[in-house]
């Protein structure tokens, strides 16, 4: 899509000004921690997308980009706090700026401002996964299946695929809860009809046997031929029923229906269940009590409702696949862990359901009482009865609560401790009015029980069609639901695959590349056990293939993570991943695949512009070394007042010379010795040096210098040897020898090993002549060590890194002595 | 006057291959009801809604009478 030529950073995050040329090239930025390179990386995110993740998202808490983006002394003025890239768009051939401040950093500027540079500038905005932190890439290797997979799909602009396959998925899991419960109320329907006709299973033999008998009581004719639209009660009539006006209540069930509800009643006030009110309001007590146990109350109720909910392979709030058995697994053994709880729960339970069951025979008594009511005469006043099923009603329902809603704990002790549940005088009254009702009706005739035993019926056989038609509905969109869902998801795994095909060969291939010394034989897996699931394995020098954290070092999940990325960009973007920035995704790839890494970004993605952030100047120099980038930044320090500490070897002499010009040799020396402690780390490696270990990995120059100097001094030897042994010409090494020698002598380094507490600072002291002489004497020290092409310029070095020496050599190999001493 | 609908987004490639595949499976399924296949073509492929309401609404069928 682009490549950057410059970037220019003022005010934002932890750098104050900042510009730097990087010609479109691969560049470097290398600095300890805390000097500032995660700014450089914040501020391109910002200028090519307005959003830093850093600061948005996850773990970022109150942090944002409007009140935190800004340099801490610009806090007030985000207009002030500004980024600006100068990038070549290749596929137009065409170079342009983008533009973004803090205050307005959805709307970039970008000049010239034609709409396909705009078009570019917006479809960048889509890739914040151009600029990767470690801990973004690894999140591709140590994830679950189900987490992988969404990241990766977002990665592959494929979020719309599971957002389909969940919506779809949502749909079946509705249209089946749906087509369960039409099921239930068939079978309620179809229970209830059985039952009117009193036979245990339907046949039509057997429910025209029951019709008929009635049917023949009142003289109609019998059905013989039972069809769906049958009418059982066909020439029987409601107004006949209202002409004979014979009553619409049986004597005997009536006054059964009464004997029952007066029963139920008068167990509410009797000994039993005041013994279960008296042991729940204890258990109520004991929760309300203690805080602790209260809040335990909480956290059951809410794993209770979650092991309910675990029927579905995902989250019924957001669709989130999840694996059902270890979440169950988790919630059980957080439930088990509450045992106390659990047992108070428990006994609580056992103490209100009994309570709850009388209360509901009472309401059920007086549904059955309602038809004697509508027709009592004369009529009886049945507000104090209705009253006092309401109130039946209400306290149930809060009682219900309190087994499994904390918050209802003080309602269902008030519950349990008024007197709510005796029948007041005046309902009592009532019930006795229409006791004396039922007590003087006169029996119903046969002909009155088998008309209303039709009508009835008919009734129940309508209500079991509905209920019938609506099972098979619901049942017939269940299954549409659910083989549209499986298609789906059939299609979307298959295609999936396919590019997860292309993309497992890719990680393949290049992490067989990082690590060709010892997994020649390496295979990456990608599997989808689900649709929602993205599974990585990878095998384990031959040994099978295991989750990349199972085995392998976090130098290898690092080189994974890396690969992997690598592969999923190069299919999501192809020719279009032309810019990536890597914020210290490789910390911890070890020495001896580095170079594999160099090798592996160079070669397969030649057309991309690689910006690498490290700590490690060893790393950058084997960047440098692999020809992987020329540019590179070092970042030295930080400091709130001006931001990174930054230079390039190429112009810290120059930077000296100026500074020196100033009169300023304090700040020369500080330049100066901070530069030879950031090289000194290089020479040392290189030259393969003996350096007094520090356990803290603090090395001052005093402890790199000198032991620098002396190594490659040893190294020549060493080379001078190897030449007599191979019988060539010394002459030119012995040149060498005798000017690095002077040369060395005129930095007087090695007297700081003999002698460290003098380093700090007898440069400062200096007038500025005199100083000069010292930062020339370590230039042309320094300068004596490298390749003296002007194209190559590396320090030289040892190879290989461990083991006997065998060259010691340029990057470009102009300069090569051989140590090999046969 | 009403404002002419939007023509929608272009769909990303994959996205689209899913969707293909997925069409086609369905119209190679005997029996299949054609109305409720345009109709998800409407919902995914022209007007791009991928909620649950909308493919909901989608998957609805005909009520028939009591059998």
């Amino acid at each position: 899509v682009i490549r950057i030529q410059s970037i220019e950073i003022e005010e934002f995050r932890g750098i104050r000004h900042l510009q730097i040329d990087l010609k479109g090239e691969n560049f470097g930025i290398c600095g300890p921690n805390g000097t500032g390179k995660s700014g450089v990386v914040d501020a391109i995110e910002f200028v090519l997308t307005g959003a830093v993740t850093r600061l948005s998202g996850t773990g970022s808490g109150d942090v944002s980009l409007k009140a935190h983006g800004p340099h801490v002394d610009s806090r007030d003025k985000p207009q002030s706090s500004r980024v600006m890239v100068k990038v070549f768009a290749p596929s137009l051939k065409k170079e342009f700026a983008i533009e973004r401040t803090v205050a307005n950093a959805t709307n970039a500027v970008v000049t010239p401002d034609e709409p396909e540079l705009r078009q570019i500038v917006e479809e960048l905005a889509k890739h914040p996964e151009f600029a990767l932190s470690r801990r973004e890439i690894v999140k591709y290797i140590i994830t679950p299946a189900g987490k992988r997979s969404i990241d990766v799909q977002t990665l592959l602009r494929l979020d719309q695929i599971g957002e389909v396959r969940a919506a779809l998925q949502s749909v079946a899991n509705k249209r089946k809860r749906e087509a369960a419960s039409a099921d239930t109320e068939d079978s309620a329907a179809r229970a209830d009809f059985l039952d009117h006709l009193g036979i245990s299973t339907f046949s039509e033999a057997e429910l025209l046997k029951a019709v008929n008998q009635r049917r023949k009581i009142l003289q109609a004719e019998p059905i013989v031929d039972f069809k769906v639209d049958t009418s059982l009660k066909a020439g029987i009539t409601v107004a006949e029923k209202i002409k004979g006006g014979a009553p619409t209540v049986s004597r005997e069930p009536a006054l059964k229906s009464i004997e029952g509800f007066k029963n139920n009643c008068e167990a509410l006030v009797g000994v039993e269940l005041a013994k279960h009110r008296s042991l729940a309001n204890g258990y109520l007590q004991q929760l309300t009590s203690d805080p602790a146990t209260l809040r335990s109350f909480r956290q059951q109720v809410l794993i209770e409702q979650g092991l309910a909910l675990l029927g579905e392979d995902e989250c019924p709030l957001c669709d989130t696949a999840w694996d059902v058995e270890a979440l169950r697994e988790h919630l059980e053994k957080k439930r088990n862990a509450a045992s106390n709880v659990k047992q108070l729960l428990s006994s609580l339970s056992n103490s209100i359901d009994p309570i709850i069951e009388s209360y509901d025979h009472v309401v059920s008594g007086a549904q059955a009482l309602l038809p004697i009511i509508k027709v009592a005469k004369p009529a009886v006043d049945i507000e104090h009865l209705r009253g006092f099923i309401n109130t039946l009603k209400a306290q149930r329902s809060v009682l219900s609560m309190a087994k499994n809603d904390p918050s209802a704990v003080d309602g269902a002790i008030g519950a349990l401790t008024d007197d709510h549940w005796i029948v007041p005088g005046v309902a009592d009254a009532a019930m006795n009015s229409l006791r004396a009702f039922v007590e003087g009706l006169p029996e119903p005739s046969k002909e009155e029980s088998a008309r209303e035993f039709l009508i009835l019926a008919q009734e129940k056989y309508e209500k079991c069609r509905d209920r019938a038609a609506r099972k098979e509905h619901a049942e017939a969109e269940s299954a549409l639901a659910k083989k549209i869902s499986d298609t789906y998801g059939a299609s979307s795994t298959s295609v999936l695959e396919s590019i997860y095909d292309s993309v497992e060969e890719d990680f393949t291939a290049f992490y067989r590349i990082i690590n060709e010394d010892d997994e020649k034989q390496f295979v990456g897996e990608l599997s989808t056990p689900s649709p929602a699931k993205l599974a990585l394995n990878v095998d384990f020098y031959g040994r099978g293939k295991f989750p990349p954290g199972a085995y392998h070092s976090e130098g290898h999940q690092d080189g994974m993570g890396l690969c992997l990325y690598l592969a999923l960009m190069k299919r999501t973007l192809g020719p279009g991943f032309c810019f990536a920035v890597l914020d210290d995704v490789l910390m911890s790839v070890d020495s001896g695949h580095r170079r594999a890494v160099c090798s592996l970004l160079k070669s397969k993605f030649p057309e991309t512009q690689f910006i690498l952030t490290t700590h490690d100047p060893v790393w950058l120099e084997y960047m440098r070394t692999e020809k992987l980038l020329e540019k590179h930044l070092s970042f030295s320090g930080w400091s709130v007042d001006s931001g990174p500490l930054v230079w390039t070897d190429g112009n810290v002499w120059n930077q000296i010379d100026e500074l020196l010009l100033k009169n300023d040799v304090s700040g020369a020396a500080a330049k100066l010795r901070r530069y030879l402690e950031y090289v000194g780390t290089t020479l040392c490696s290189n030259f393969r040096a003996s350096v007094e270990y520090q356990s803290n990995g603090q090395y001052d120059f005093g402890d790199l210098i000198p032991a620098a100097f002396r190594a490659f001094k040893d190294q020549l030897n060493l080379a001078k040897a190897s030449a007599k042994k191979w019988g060539q010409s010394t002459v030119a090494i012995e040149a060498v020898q005798t000017d690095i020698n002077a040369k060395i002598a005129k930095t007087f380094a090695e007297q700081w090993a003999m002698n460290k507490a003098v380093h700090f600072n007898p440069w400062a002291n200096m007038q500025s002549k005199e100083f000069a002489a010292v930062a020339i004497a370590f230039k042309d020290a320094l300068s004596a060590m490298q390749c003296a092409q002007p194209k190559c310029g590396q320090f030289l070095r040892v190879s290989p890194r461990k083991g006997a020496e065998e060259t010691f050599a340029c990057g470009c190999g102009a300069t090569t002595y051989n140590l090999k001493l046969k | 006057v009403a404002k002419p609908e939007k023509p929608p987004k272009q769909l990303p490639p994959t996205v689209a291959m899913v969707f293909e595949d997925f069409f086609q499976r369905l119209e190679k399924e005997p029996d299949f009801d054609k109305e409720v296949l345009d109709r998800l073509k409407g919902c995914l492929a022209e007007k791009q809604q991928f909620d649950a309401d909308s493919l909901g609404e989608a998957l609805k069928l005909p009520k028939k009478a009591s059998t």
